[in-house]
C-alpha cells in the first residue's frame, strides 16, 4: 500500500499538516501515506516537532487567582478527596481513554478515522505521534485489590524511555508507609520503592527498569505483611 | 525534584486530586500564557486554559514520553482548544504581526530545565531570521488553526503561495535547528 511516487507531493503537505493547515481530505491523504511509507513518517515527525517547539514561545502569564479551583471543579476533584463510586467512575473514564489510544495503535495500518473538530484533530495527534514510535505505546492498568478483593487503588504502568510505574491509592486499610515490590514473569521479585499512605490515599511514581510486558504483579507490603496487590494481564 | 510530569499526569488521569493540583501548578501560567497569545487576555483565555487541562486529563493516556516532554504536549492540546474556540468566532482580527512581535521578545524568567530554555532561544532566533510573510504563514497555522487557503485569503495571496510560504518557512526552522545541534555536538 506503499506508493513511493507519491511522495513528491507528500513533501508540501507533510509541512501542512505539522502546522495543521492541512484540510481535512488531505490530512486524511498524507496520514494514510505516512502509513507506509517511513522516509515521510520521519520527515512528519521532524516537523511537527517543530511546529510543536513554536508553541514553547508564549510567554508564561498568570491565569485569574480562581484558575486552580475551577479545573479542578471541572475534573470533579474539588474540595474533598475523592474516593469510594466517584473515583471509579473517574477511574473508568481515564482507563477507557488510554484503551482508545491502544486501539489507535494496534489499527495502525487500517484505514484513518476522520471526524469533525476536537476529536479530529486530537485523533490526528495522536495517531501522528503513534506512527513515529515502531512499536507503538505501551500502557497498562491494573486494580490494585486486597487479600479479600476489594479494590483499593490503581497501578499504572508505562512503557517508553523512561519506563515507569504510579502507584495510585485510593482506599488503603491502613495508613503508613509501603514498600513496593515488582514481580517479574520470571518470579525476581525486587523492591522499587515506597508509597506514604495517610487518610488511607496516596500517590508515587517510580522508573521501572525492566519492560512492562515483563511485569507479572506489583506488591505492597507493610511490615513484610503484603496487604495489597495487582496482577498485570500478559 | 519531587514527582516526575508522567507520573504526575497518570495521577490526575487516574482522578488523584493531590496530583492534578501539582500539576495545573506546575503548568498553569504556560497554558493560560499560549491560550492568552492566541485569544487575548480575557475570559475566554481563561476557558480555553480550563479546557486544556481537561482535555489532558481526558487524553492522558495518549501521551508519549518517547516523542516530547509532557509540556509540549500539553501546549498542543492548549493550542487545540483555542483553535477550537476561535473557529466559532471567526469574525475576530487575528493579526499574526502582533503575535510574531509576542513570540520574538526576549523572555529570561523561566525556571524550567535549562536544555528546553536553550531549545526555546534557538527557536526564538530561527523565527526571527525568518522573513515575515514566511513567519506570518507559519503562525497563522500552528496558532489559529489556518488553513493554507485561509492564509492566502488573508494575506491577498495564491494558495499555491501560501503553500510554498508553510513549507519553506517550516523548513528554514527546521534547518536552523539542525544546523545549531552540529554546532554544539
Ligand atoms: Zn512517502
Amino acid at each position: 500500500m506503499t506508493r513511493p511516487h507519491d511522495c513528491p507531493a507528500m513533501r508540501s503537505l507533510l509541512a501542512e499538516l505539522a502546522t495543521g493547515a492541512a484540510s481535512g481530505h488531505e490530512r486524511a491523504w498524507v496520514l494514510g501515506h505516512v502509513t507506509g511509507c517511513p522516509a515521510c513518517r520521519a520527515e512528519l515527525d521532524e516537523l511537527a516537532k517543530v511546529a510543536d517547539g513554536l508553541l514553547m514561545l508564549a510567554p508564561p502569564a498568570e491565569p485569574p487567582p480562581e484558575f486552580e479551583s475551577a479545573v479542578l471543579k471541572r475534573l470533579g476533584m474539588a474540595g474533598s478527596r475523592t474516593v469510594g463510586r466517584r473515583y471509579s467512575r473517574r477511574m473508568m473514564l481515564a482507563v477507557g481513554g488510554m484503551a482508545a489510544a491502544l486501539l489507535l495503535v494496534s489499527g495502525g495500518s487500517a484505514t484513518v478515522v476522520y471526524q469533525q473538530g476536537e476529536t479530529d484533530r486530537a485523533l490526528a495527534d495522536q495517531y501522528r505521534q503513534t506512527l513515529s514510535i515502531a512499536n507503538g505505546r505501551y500502557l497498562k492498568a491494573a486494580r490494585l485489590t486486597t487479600p479479600s478483593g476489594a479494590q483499593s487503588g490503581t497501578v499504572f504502568l508505562y512503557q517508553g524511555s523512561p519506563s515507569w510505574l504510579l502507584v495510585s491509592i485510593s482506599s488503603a486499610p491502613t495508613d503508613g508507609r509501603y514498600e513496593i515490590h515488582v514481580r517479574d514473569r520470571g518470579g525476581v521479585l525486587r523492591t522499587i520503592g515506597a508509597c506514604q499512605v495517610k487518610d488511607h490515599a496516596g500517590t508515587t511514581g517510580y522508573q521501572l527498569d525492566i519492560a512492562v510486558a515483563h511485569v507479572a504483579e506489583i506488591q505492597l507490603t507493610q511490615n513484610s505483611q503484603t496487604p495489597l496487590t495487582a496482577t498485570l494481564p500478559n | 525534584m519531587g514527582v516526575s510530569d508522567e507520573a504526575l499526569l497518570a495521577g490526575m488521569a487516574a482522578g488523584d486530586p493531590q496530583a492534578a493540583t501539582t500539576f495545573v501548578r506546575r503548568y498553569q501560567s504556560r497554558v493560560y500564557g499560549l491560550a492568552a497569545a492566541i485569544v487575548g487576555r480575557s475570559a475566554t483565555a481563561d476557558d480555553v486554559a480550563q479546557e486544556a487541562f481537561v482535555r489532558a486529563w481526558r487524553f492522558a493516556g495518549g501521551y508519549d514520553a518517547r516523542r516530547g516532554s509532557v509540556l509540549s504536549w500539553l501546549l498542543t492540546i492548549a493550542r487545540n482548544a483555542a483553535i477550537d474556540t476561535i473557529r466559532l468566532r471567526r469574525d475576530q482580527p487575528y493579526d499574526p504581526d502582533i503575535l510574531l512581535t509576542v513570540l520574538s521578545a526576549d523572555e529570561a524568567s523561566d525556571d524550567r530545565q535549562i536544555e528546553q530554555l536553550a531549545d526555546t532561544d534557538q527557536m526564538r532566533t530561527a523565527l526571527r531570521g525568518l522573513p515575515r510573510e514566511q513567519a506570518a504563514a507559519v503562525v497563522l497555522a500552528t496558532f489559529y488553526g489556518f488553513s493554507a487557503r485561509e492564509i492566502a485569503e488573508r494575506e491577498r495571496v495564491p494558495l499555491g503561495t501560501a503553500k510554498t510560504r508553510i513549507r519553506l518557512g517550516l523548513a528554514r526552522l527546521r534547518d536552523h535547528f539542525e544546523v545549531s545541534d552540529d554546532k554544539t555536538a
